[in-house]
């Protein structure tokens, strides 16, 4: 129901705002306070992992695919038999694990990549059309999210590999299929909020097409949030990529990727334990460090401060 | 009815009787950039039965003044770091967190702006009513439930005992600052603070409930300090007012006399350019400029930049409170003549 | 560019509203809707605008001051009625005649934290119009934009700032220059003044009435408060849910108040040396629901003065004395005796 009211009561920010130029300072030294300070482990860990991506034939020690049967299974060389020849050892078909686990980065974070541009950008779009048209096609839209959300979409994916073919393109085309409907979601409720603003109906008064209005007015005030939402996300890409890759719907051998190291050392957990773990831990520390860096980023564009 | 009562047992007490005392009040905001003095040297008193208008624009101090006094300040940078307030002779900002609560809400209680965001939207106004005088009373659920629909009564809301069953958003925005009014008063405090109360309502409510609260002063002989920046609402509702300026209250007198003989200049422009109901419709009086960022005060007077009047004197120091009348203060070198 | 169109309609008010009506459904359910009843929002009202000329739109929430507005700068379609600019409806517009309409009705809003978009520079915000009407290059368009800077009293080099560097009462500025830069011949105000402090409001009121003064441009102030109704508007409209209630120049009604719900509105000011001695109309309950108006004239359930026929007939708004319009059965002759008794008891001397 729409009951149209002339003096709208202000919230309470509103109101404050513009109490004392020190309430501005009062909330971001108070957010300050909280947060915490730029964190720099992650962001030294993301470098690391993608350089690794960037420069792989530089750094990599050996071929990842070539195989040297003679040094299947060596350990670590930390371990008890392992050799600082190979400084991550070897799996079972004599590869080195250290420079797998470097080019494994590379299509890890391609497929991230490319997952989220793709992913993410419908979901902007959507997001950004059903939240400004409204009505019908907000109707739509969203009903399509929602059967997006209860699609059993590991189970897709393993169908588009089986019908596509293994790929680059099946996995980020089934990654994609996850993600979009998540990120159109949340940019959804932000655009009806900023919908509400004054300066949408004003662009709409100086005449402004909608299209123009959705690119000047809604979109560069989503970014903000769609950036928080890519950051969130990669680390969710990257484990659906090692999840599918794991299930065989990846990349196909011999390409390594992280998903597949992990799968490929799975049998000889118990006897050689670094072909699944080194990957697995490499996994970890990436999503951990992308999602640290995710909050960080969070708080930082958090839009209480970015309006002050 | 008790509170009727009350007021006139209160009533014999001398007229006199001081019942706040604020005394060079300093609130500051400590941030990285630098020190905010938000509150900077206030000083008033309110006596029993009075109502005393704190008036001023955005960012003068005067919302923070009354968060002061009721020890609410935002969490944080900001820290009263001098002065006094004295209720009832005894200094409430030396007291512990625990002794706090009891005098908030019984000695003292505030109302604010906004009725939307002072409700709790999840609650019935019987719970939230009868929540506040439960925590005084500690009475047994009907003492409790009569007493809460005595409150309704007294703010003039029909049909009390349906409406304790409503949830906030079931009301208007002037009932709703009603029932607010009712659980701020239903601890029969003896100091009101109103922060403008009236902004969020439309005139004619503004009105109504302006004339409620008058009456409910008057029954109850409470104090209010009303907070506002309209001169309309002081006329209405005020006997003395005080205006503030970048922190400090420039002029202090009865409401007649301040608008008859407005002694400070910022009260004189102030006061000159709100639109009136008579007279010429032609162009009003502005005051140019902006008031001094917080962080860095002029020396002198606080309003020298802009005040037509200003000359070496004012530059050089903060004037002292010169009195112009009974009880009429003004803080301006102008006044020395005088 | 419009002198030629303009001649066409001499005589002609700028802005024609005629038996204006906004219903909006209220419904229930979301995929099969079923309408429950109408919020009347704006029921049947008429008024023109001449150019150069302000006029005042005054009432409480509710009273559909905020949708006559929104249906004038064509963000809304009327249920019944219309709306003419210089004698061609407003409504149904499309492609190049929208935009000649855009680019002449313009609007500021209340909220200066509201209507700038955070993340455009002031200077492109101020151009938006002429960008979007192709209104000339690049450096026609920056020159015109520090044009209307100084005009509102801005620096030119305030241009490339953003938003969140100004002070509402700048803010609100900055708004008023992206309303004047397509040259419009009407601009609603909707409560441009009332989120400012004290002292920016009266320099954002002789900032409007300059501007007016030099460019002859027409104003529909809507507005809560009377006294800046006063100041800035000749003409004054009071409405009260969704009707007309009284309407005549400023200041003839302001000289003579006729309608009982305009008397509880001058009442309800508050001025700074009050008049004691005035006789006041303190107005029981508040606003009725508009989903549910009140039959008869809407406003006798709550009007000291009452009749049993209020509750059954609407009245109509009529001529009562020379230019001074009113709905109100006070005035009927048949309620002569009424009318006298009423004017003998409140009507200030």
């Amino acid at each position: 129901m729409s009951i149209p009211a002339s003096v709208s009561p202000k919230p309470v920010s509103e109101t404050l705002r513009p109490l004392i130029p020190a309430f501005a300072g009062l909330s971001r030294f108070r957010r300050a306070s909280r947060r915490r300070g730029v964190p720099w482990i992650p962001i030294f860990i993301i470098t690391v992992m993608v350089s690794m991506a960037l420069f792989a034939p530089l750094l990599a020690p050996y071929s990842p695919i070539d195989q040297t049967l003679r040094d299947k299974l060596i350990p670590p060389f930390w371990v008890e038999g392992g050799s600082m020849q190979y400084l991550l050892g070897t799996d079972a078909f004599g590869r080195d694990i250290l420079s797998r686990l470097i080019y494994g980065a590379r299509v890890s974070l391609l497929v991230a990549l490319l997952a989220l541009i793709a992913g993410g950008g419908v979901g902007l779009l959507v997001g950004i059309v059903a939240g400004y048209v409204g009505g019908a096609v907000d109707h739509v839209l969203m009903r399509l999210v929602d059967a997006a959300f209860t699609f059993p979409a590991i189970l897709f994916a393993l169908l588009l590999s089986v019908t596509m073919g293994q790929g680059l393109g099946t996995l980020v085309l089934a990654i994609s299929l996850l993600l979009w409907a998540s990120f159109a979601r949340v940019l959804r409720g932000e655009v009806l909020a900023l919908k509400q603003r004054d300066f949408v109906a004003l662009a709409k008064v100086r005449g402004c097409s909608s299209a123009r209005i959705m690119l000047t007015h809604i979109l560069p005030n989503v970014l903000n949030t769609f950036m928080v939402l890519v950051t969130l996300n990669i680390g969710a890409v990257i484990i659906a990529e090692a999840s599918l890759s794991f299930l065989g719907a990846g990349i196909p051998p011999p390409t390594p990727t992280w998903g597949g190291m992990i799968s490929d050392g799975r049998g000889r957990i118990a006897e050689a334990w670094w072909v699944a773990l080194i990957p697995g831990i490499a996994i970890t520390l990436l999503v951990l460090s992308v999602n640290v860096f995710g909050d960080w980023l969070r708080d930082r564009l958090d839009p209480r401060l970015r309006q002050l | 009815m008790s509170i009727a009562e009350q007021g006139v047992a209160i009533a014999e007490a001398p007229s006199d009787d001081i019942v706040l005392d604020v005394r060079d009040l300093q609130t500051y905001f400590f941030l990285r950039r630098g020190i905010v003095k938000a509150v900077d040297g206030v000083s008033f008193a309110l006596r029993r039965g009075e109502v005393l208008g704190l008036v001023g624009e955005s960012g003068c101090g005067k919302s923070l003044t009354a968060l002061s006094i009721m020890r609410l300040l935002p969490k944080g940078s900001a820290r009263t770091i001098h002065g006094e307030v004295l209720l009832n002779g005894e200094d409430i900002l030396e007291k512990t967190p625990n002794e706090m609560r009891e005098i908030r809400g019984r000695k003292i209680s505030m109302i604010l702006q906004d009725p939307q965001t002072s409700l709790n939207p999840v609650f019935t106004i019987g719970e939230q009513l009868r929540e506040a005088i439960f925590r005084r009373t500690r009475g047994r659920t009907r003492e409790v439930m009569r007493e809460a629909v005595a409150a309704l009564r007294r703010v003039d809301i029909a049909a009390p005992e349906q409406r304790l069953g409503q949830f906030p958003h079931q009301m208007s925005g002037g009932m709703k600052q009603r029932v607010v009014g009712a659980i701020s008063i239903s601890g029969r405090p003896e100091v009101l603070i109103a922060d403008e109360p009236t902004t969020a309502l439309d005139v004619t409510i503004q009105l109504q409930y302006l004339k409620l609260l008058k009456r409910l002063q008057e029954e109850t002989r409470m104090a209010i300090l009303f907070i506002t920046h309209d001169f309309g609402v002081v006329a209405r509702m005020c006997d003395r007012v005080a205006v503030m300026y970048a922190g400090r209250i420039v002029e202090c007198g009865p409401v007649d006399q301040v608008f008859d003989n407005p002694s400070h200049p910022y009260t004189q422009a102030l006061i000159a350019s709100v639109p009136k109901m008579t007279g010429s419709t032609e162009r009003l009086y502005t005051i140019e400029g902006q008031p001094p960022s917080l962080m860095d005060l002029p020396v002198g007077c606080r309003f020298a930049p802009r005040c037509p009047y200003a000359d070496q004197r004012c530059l050089a120091a903060y004037p002292p409170s010169f009195t112009v009348g009974a009880e009429h203060t003004a803080d301006c070198w102008r006044m020395t003549a005088a | 560019m419009t002198a030629g169109s303009l001649g066409e309609f001499e005589g002609q008010p700028l802005l024609r509203v005629e038996r204006l009506r906004k219903y909006y459904p209220f419904t229930k359910g979301i995929l099969f809707a079923k309408t429950l009843g109408q919020v009347k929002a704006v029921d049947d009202i008429s008024f023109t605008i001449a150019a150069g000329e302000t006029l005042g739109l005054v009432g409480e929430s509710g009273c559909g001051k905020t949708t006559t507005s929104k249906l004038i700068l064509n963000l809304e379609e009327p249920s019944e009625g219309r709306i003419l600019l210089r004698g061609k409806p407003i409504h149904g517009l499309a492609g190049d005649a929208l935009r000649e309409y855009r680019a002449r009705v313009q609007a500021v809003f209340q909220d200066p934290w509201s209507s700038l978009n955070p993340r455009m520079m002031v200077g492109r915000t101020i151009a938006e119009s002429l960008i979007v009407t192709g209104w000339g290059n690049r450096t026609d368009i920056a020159e015109r934009v520090r044009e209307l800077l100084e005009q509102v009293g801005l620096r030119q080099d305030q241009a490339t700032q953003y938003p969140h560097e100004f002070s509402g009462g700048q803010r609100q500025r900055i708004a008023l220059a992206s309303a004047l830069a397509s040259e419009p011949q009407l601009i609603v105000l909707d409560e441009p003044v009332s989120a400012l402090d004290v002292s920016i409001r009266a320099q954002m009121m002789n900032l409007l009435k300059d501007i007016q003064a030099r460019s002859n441009v027409a104003y529909l102030l809507v507005a809560h408060d009377l006294a800046t109704v006063r100041h800035m508007a000749d003409q004054t409209v009071v409405m009260y849910l969704g009707k007309i209630v009284e309407y005549a120049a400023t200041q003839t009604l302001f000289d003579n108040v006729l309608h009982p719900y305009t008397k509880a509105l001058f009442s309800a000011v508050l001025r700074p040396r009050p008049d004691r001695r005035e006789e006041e109309i303190v107005l029981a309950g508040e606003v009725p629901s508009p989903l549910n108006p009140p039959s008869g004239c809407r406003f006798h359930t709550r009007c000291p003065f009452a009749m049993a026929h209020c509750s059954r007939e609407e009245p109509p708004l009529r001529e009562v004395e020379p230019g001074h319009l009113v709905a109100c059965h006070l005035y009927d002759a048949a309620a002569a005796p009424a009318f006298a008794r009423m004017k003998e008891e409140i009507v200030p001397t």
